[in-house]
């Protein structure tokens, strides 16, 4: 167990290097941030300066070499545009962000989970068609017209829940949280929904398949040979097969909920990565796009490894390491 | 105790491609009797088999005759009765219990939720029940045993492990469909021996489905020997070993038996497709003693349930 750990963080590490080389040149190619940052009628002593100030003027693999002996002792670099550490501006952001990731998780297992179960028991009936045919729609909507869509009825037209926002917020463990209010849940929860049901969509075609095929397995006839009720061949027999494959996936939908909520953030006023992100990239800030992606970067090695642990407990044939039994 | 008489069987019953893939299928079984069905590939014994329990895929369904077990007409019982029978008072053991058992639940699991289906057993008296079964199949240490998963098992042990659970719940048939088929010699006879054993001390009946022949001498008190969806022979084991009286049985008497394989090996020829019978004996095209007739009309059963053959030109009674 040990070692596989320090394994999996040497390779961690090797991704996040590799990354950091590849935003970092991708962003250099993107445009020059001293041209965005100085006034138009700068003149070009006042340029070569601002570049100077930033080091800017030095070669390119100089400035990654610069970043990197920053990034072992902890430092993502100062914001070129807001004079602050970026560690500082993505952890004001983050927590927002986090949140309504995880929210947005959770309610796409609790709508997916079931309503896969079901379409795949009753596979090729008129319930299954019916699932299929919704989850189709919250698969093609545009991510942005649904929630405009959820705005207009739930907060314009029945007036129930706010428009955006987040509201109130609790401190849990240190950390500012919605999930703590009547006031923060009532504003997280058209933004989370929004974000779940493409997923959702996802989480129930996905099981519906899986259960589907466990359910022709030649396990599923011998566990009804045995009499075993229909609902535990179901609940148990299948479904604790069909969670080994659907864990990988859902462990990439809850990395890409929590990268890239930026769409519903934007919809709903929600203040987390999302405006920093879209800004920054506008004025080719670098180290906040760089830090920002590390960032998401570590959090997708983290879930990853979480997917692997589950993995092999979830699957009594597979052990730590990759190798089946 | 169970009398199956002129069960049919068929795929997409009611629609214009319904095939019949049991065809009239009778016979009847007494407790602690062993009965062999044996036939080639595709000859219908699983779906006989899955008929008599109601484990057939949704678009098969019986469409004919009746299944009698202790005094209960099967074939209109409902699916909630059937399911207090399966497992209960008819077990099953299947050919490969590797893709039969649970990959991802315990044996210990497995077993105790058999015993919980049918009987108010707490779980502890339930384990201690599953452990003396594992026990009474040989099963070394069955305490351990309990937690493990169906891959850390030896092809034998994981046999013995399904019949274990087929005998929990002490039931009066038991079928098993190419039980021993992917075990080496043996293990088989080993398997065979303590399955006679078994039967005797508890009086359950045995249906032992299998493509070899040879397995069933020493085995069985009766055979049945089905081709293309019917009995075309049925007798007590002596007699059918003794003087077949079918052309078919002679030839798979003939046949050497070759480990998994369920072709014949000196037959020339394939089983007829069901969905397109010949008119006459569906042996016929590969029959050494065919006739003219043998083509045109379908031969009748001669005989009953206990002995009796479809054939209009048997073989002499002593050869
Ligand atoms: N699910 C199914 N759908 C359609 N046809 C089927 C299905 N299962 C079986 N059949 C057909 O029913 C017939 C009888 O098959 P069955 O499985 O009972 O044969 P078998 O005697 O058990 O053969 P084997 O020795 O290969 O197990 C075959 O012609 C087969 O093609
Ligand atoms: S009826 Fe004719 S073809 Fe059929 S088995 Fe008998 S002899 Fe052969
Ligand atoms: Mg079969």
């Amino acid at each position: 167990m040990a070692s596989y750990l320090i394994r999996r963080l040497g390779q961690a590490a090797f991704v996040l290097l590799l990354v950091s080389f590849l935003i970092f040149m991708g962003v250099y190619a993107i445009g020059d941030p001293v041209e965005m940052l100085v006034p138009p009628d700068a003149t070009t002593a006042e340029v070569n300066r601002a570049r100077e100030a930033l080091g800017l003027d030095q070669p390119i693999l100089i400035q990654y070499g610069l970043y990197l002996k920053g990034l072992v002792q902890g430092d993502l670099g100062t914001s070129f545009v807001y004079n602050q550490p970026t560690i500082d501006l993505v952890l004001q952001r983050l927590p927002a962000t986090v949140e309504l990731g995880l929210t947005a998780f959770v309610f796409s297992l609790i709508i997916g989970l079931p309503l896969g179960l079901i379409a795949g028991y009753r596979a090729g009936s008129v319930t299954d068609d019916g699932i299929m045919n919704g989850s189709i729609l919250a698969y093609s909507l545009p991510n942005f017209w649904q929630g405009l869509l959820l705005i207009l009825l739930f907060a314009v037209q029945l007036r129930w829940l706010p428009s955006g926002g987040r509201g109130d917020t609790g401190i849990l463990f240190g950390i500012e949280t919605s999930l703590l209010t009547l006031d923060g849940w009532q504003h997280i929860f058209l933004p989370a929904l929004n974000l779940a049901l493409f997923n959702s969509a996802m989480v129930t075609r996905l099981t519906r398949a899986q259960v589907q095929q466990a359910m022709g397995s030649e396990y599923v006839r011998y566990a009804r040979a045995k009499g075993i009720s229909e609902r535990r061949i179901l609940i148990r027999h299948a479904f604790r097969n069909v969670l080994i494959p659907l864990v990988t996936v859902l462990g990439l939908e809850l990395g890409n909920l929590l990268a890239y909520g930026i769409i519903t953030e934007t919809v709903f006023n929600w203040p987390g990565m999302g405006q920093l992100l879209i800004n920054s990239i506008n004025i080719v800030d670098r180290p906040v796009i760089v830090g920002y992606l590390l960032i998401v970067v570590a959090m997708f090695v983290v879930i990853n490894l979480i997917v692997d642990v589950l993995y092999t407990l979830l699957d009594p044939r597979i052990r730590l390491g990759g190798n089946k039994a | 105790m169970l009398k199956v008489d002129n069960l049919v069987t068929s795929l997409h019953p009611g629609s214009r491609d319904q095939v019949d893939i049991v065809r009239s299928v009778s016979f009847s079984l007494e407790p602690g009797q062993i009965l062999g069905v044996v036939g080639e590939s595709g000859s219908g014994k699983s779906m006989m088999a899955y008929s008599l329990i109601d484990l057939l895929d949704r678009k098969i369904a019986i469409t004919g005759g009746s299944i009698v077990f202790n005094g209960e007409d099967l074939s209109a019982a409902k699916q909630a009765r059937m399911r207090e029978l399966r497992g209960n008072r008819i077990a099953m053991i299947f050919q490969d219990p590797m893709v039969a058992l649970n990959p991802v639940l315990t044996i210990g699991e497995q077993m105790i939720e058999a015993i919980q289906a049918h009987r108010r057993m707490s779980r502890r008296d339930a384990e201690a029940h599953a452990i003396k079964t594992l026990a009474r199949v040989g099963i070394p240490s069955p305490e351990s045993r309990m937690s493990a998963y169906a891959h850390e098992f030896s092809g034998g042990m994981r046999q013995r492990v399904v019949i274990a659970i087929a005998f929990l719940n002490e039931p009066d048939l038991i079928i098993a469909d190419e039980a021993t088929t992917a075990l080496d010699v043996t293990i088989q006879s080993q398997i065979l021996a303590e399955i006679q054993g078994l039967a005797e001390e508890t009086g359950a009946a045995i249906l032992w489905i299998t493509h070899d022949l040879s397995l069933l001498s020493g085995f069985a008190d009766a055979v049945m020997v089905m081709y293309a969806g019917q009995v075309i022979e049925i007798a007590p084991a002596d007699r059918l070993f003794g003087a077949p009286r079918h052309p078919y049985t002679a030839a798979l008497m003939r046949a050497v038996p070759v480990a998994g394989r369920t072709r014949l090996e000196n037959l020339e020829g394939v089983p007829p497709s069901l969905a397109d019978l010949p008119p006459g004996c569906a042996f016929a095209p590969r029959c050494p003693r065919a006739q003219p007739r043998c083509s045109q009309n379908v031969p009748p059963f001669e005989g009953d349930t206990t002995l009796g053959w479809r054939c209009f030109f048997p073989l002499e009674e002593t050869p």
